[in-house]
């Protein structure tokens, strides 16, 4: 099957959950089919500013083709409108606006999706809310599979949304969570598709001991792994934390893995990893008591995947349906709607060492039996099969 | 296909989680708040209440936050959404007459801008005050029932 991949960013040096989402699912699925990337010549998400060379290229070994962005994204363009059209009365026209603004403005790629619809069997588009996704899903919807990666955050919401939700040919589910979201926005009693999500890269992991001494990490630790921002809780987090320390617990520490956004606290307490390779990110997860996730929108949780997967327990922002939704499905840990909850969950965690390790362990078994590879892409064949030949 | 449940034998989450809560409960009701607790209860009744207002998000982190840069400024940025010649022209415009502009508004913003800081800490020592007062309440309630023999000390269930 000859498949076009669509994508915001594309790229080794891009850094994005989303972004790494579809990297992993172009590779897997180019060992059977014939895959093409088409996405932006853009690595920065806050700017959309050209930094790669337009044209065919490969990533890994796969065909990529890059188109240029048409104009770059501004604060003073977007912050106000954003704002405007997420929490005050907004016209249709300005919800259109947002989405020229949010970007990136790519009208290359869709003219080549208008010209080339024919010659691909599916287009698999990732996250609804990019000037990619929005316009490009309206020229082949009927072959289209989208990955939403919707977040209840507010974009969801707008009307501009409501009709793209309607049009492709299959959905792949990042969990049940985001399918009940993306259905009441359609007001839809069923949409084509199923929960697909992704799985986790291996990596050849290294002990507890090693690690630690690697990366001078000492005593027990709990691990934080993504983007460090305050769109994901980080702030929230280290004030919770910062305060169960010095409440309960002087010597626990919290480990960040990931790039910082947010300053992150100076703090005896608080170790910042950076960004570290797959082996070495599994490993100080592997050697942690726990991974906490603070996040309070999410439509799918690699890091809670990469900590079940490494069979550690898991303490996430309840406030966040679909964290809240995985952790009780696979019994992989506790959640929290406030500080109080943060605390007693964390204690109850850290006292009870045995039943945390068997959260781990059922969380294991919930990643292998959802999320592993041969689950997800057996998915992935059923949801082309279904859009082939439209 | 759907998501599995996890294998059987596996921690029940729930439970583990409404005895967490039961626990939190039982120690609210008996006033157990530290001061950071009350600050935190503080916190939460503010954001609840900006949320319920439905204001930005990012306006209201700063409202809550320790300095006061939501308070307007006399000062305003000059921008257009033009763009080329006229954009120049009309920034330049704008930057001509804003002297003339402040003349009449600075004051009147100058004014403003203390009243909205002095609304906004009164409004805030209130709330504050009025959760200090209600879980000081709270703490009495309980000892007045503990006295009457209605319940343990520890907050547990009554004892008969």
């Amino acid at each position: 099957m000859r498949i076009g991949l669509i994508v915001q960013r594309y790229g080794e040096e891009v850094i994005g959950g989303a972004e790494l989402h579809a990297r992993w699912i172009a590779q897997r699925l180019a060992q059977r089919h014939q895959v093409e990337v088409l996405t932006t010549c853009a690595v920065d998400y806050l700017t959309w500013e050209n930094k790669y060379e337009p044209g065919p290229t490969t990533v890994g070994g796969l065909p990529v083709r890059r188109f240029e962005v048409a104009r770059r994204r501004t604060a003073e363009g977007f912050d106000e409108l954003s704002s405007k059209v997420h929490f005050f009365e907004h016209t249709d026209e300005e919800e259109r606006r947002w989405v020229e603004e949010h970007g990136p403005v790519t009208p290359g790629l869709v003219e080549h999706l208008r010209a080339q619809a024919g010659d691909y069997d599916a287009l698999i588009f990732f996250s609804y809310r990019y000037w990619t996704t929005y316009h490009g899903l309206q020229v082949a919807p009927a072959k289209s599979i989208l990955v939403p990666t919707a977040e209840d955050d507010g974009a969801v919401r707008l009307r501009v949304f409501k009709p793209l939700f309607r049009l492709p040919g299959a959905y792949a589910f990042n969990s049940v969570e985001e399918r009940e979201l993306i259905l009441a926005m359609t007001g839809a009693d069923a949409l084509p598709g199923e929960v697909v999500g992704v799985g986790i890269e291996d990596a050849a992991v290294v002990g507890p001991d090693e690690i630690r001494r690697r990366l001078d990490v000492l005593g027990d630790y709990l691990v934080y792994v993504g983007r460090i921002e305050r769109e994901k809780g980080c702030s929230r987090l280290f004030e919770d934390f910062l305060r169960y320390v010095q409440e309960r617990a002087p010597h626990l520490s919290l480990v960040l893995v990931g790039k910082a956004v947010l300053p992150i606290p100076v703090h005896v307490n608080v170790t910042h990893l950076g960004v570290l390779s797959e082996t070495e990110k599994l490993s100080v997860i592997g050697a942690s008591r726990l991974l906490v996730h603070p996040s309070p929108f999410e439509s799918l949780s690699m890091a809670l995947l990469e900590a079940w997967k490494m069979r550690r327990p898991a303490l996430v922002n309840g406030r966040c349906a679909v964290l809240r939704g995985q952790v009780q499905r696979a019994s992989g840990g506790l959640y929290y709607a406030s500080y109080e909850e943060f605390a007693e969950g964390l204690g109850w965690l850290l006292a009870h060492p045995r039943e945390a390790d068997a959260m781990g362990a059922a969380g294991r078994a919930y990643y292998e039996a959802n999320y592993s590879w041969p689950v997800v892409m057996d998915k992935y064949e059923r949801l082309l099969a279904s859009v082939h030949g439209r | 296909m759907s998501e599995t449940t996890p294998p059987a034998g596996a921690p029940d989450v729930v439970r583990i989680m409404k005895e967490i809560r039961e626990s939190i409960q039982r120690k609210r009701a008996q006033g157990i708040y530290t001061d950071e607790e009350v600050e935190s209860l503080t916190s939460l009744r503010l954001r609840a209440y900006g949320e319920e207002a439905k204001i930005d998000g990012k306006l209201l982190e700063r409202l809550l936050g320790p300095t006061h840069d939501w308070n307007i400024a006399t000062d305003y940025l000059i921008r257009t959404q033009r763009t080329g010649v006229s954009a120049a022209a009309l920034v330049l415009a704008k930057k001509l007459v804003r002297p003339f502009v402040r003349l009449y508004t600075d004051h009147l913003l100058n004014r403003q801008a203390q009243i909205n800081l002095y609304l906004a800490h009164l409004l805030h020592n209130n709330v504050r005050e009025t959760a200090r007062l209600q879980v000081e309440l709270q703490a009495l309630r309980h000892r007045l029932k503990v006295l009457e023999g209605g319940a343990p000390p520890d907050g547990g269930p009554p004892a008969g």
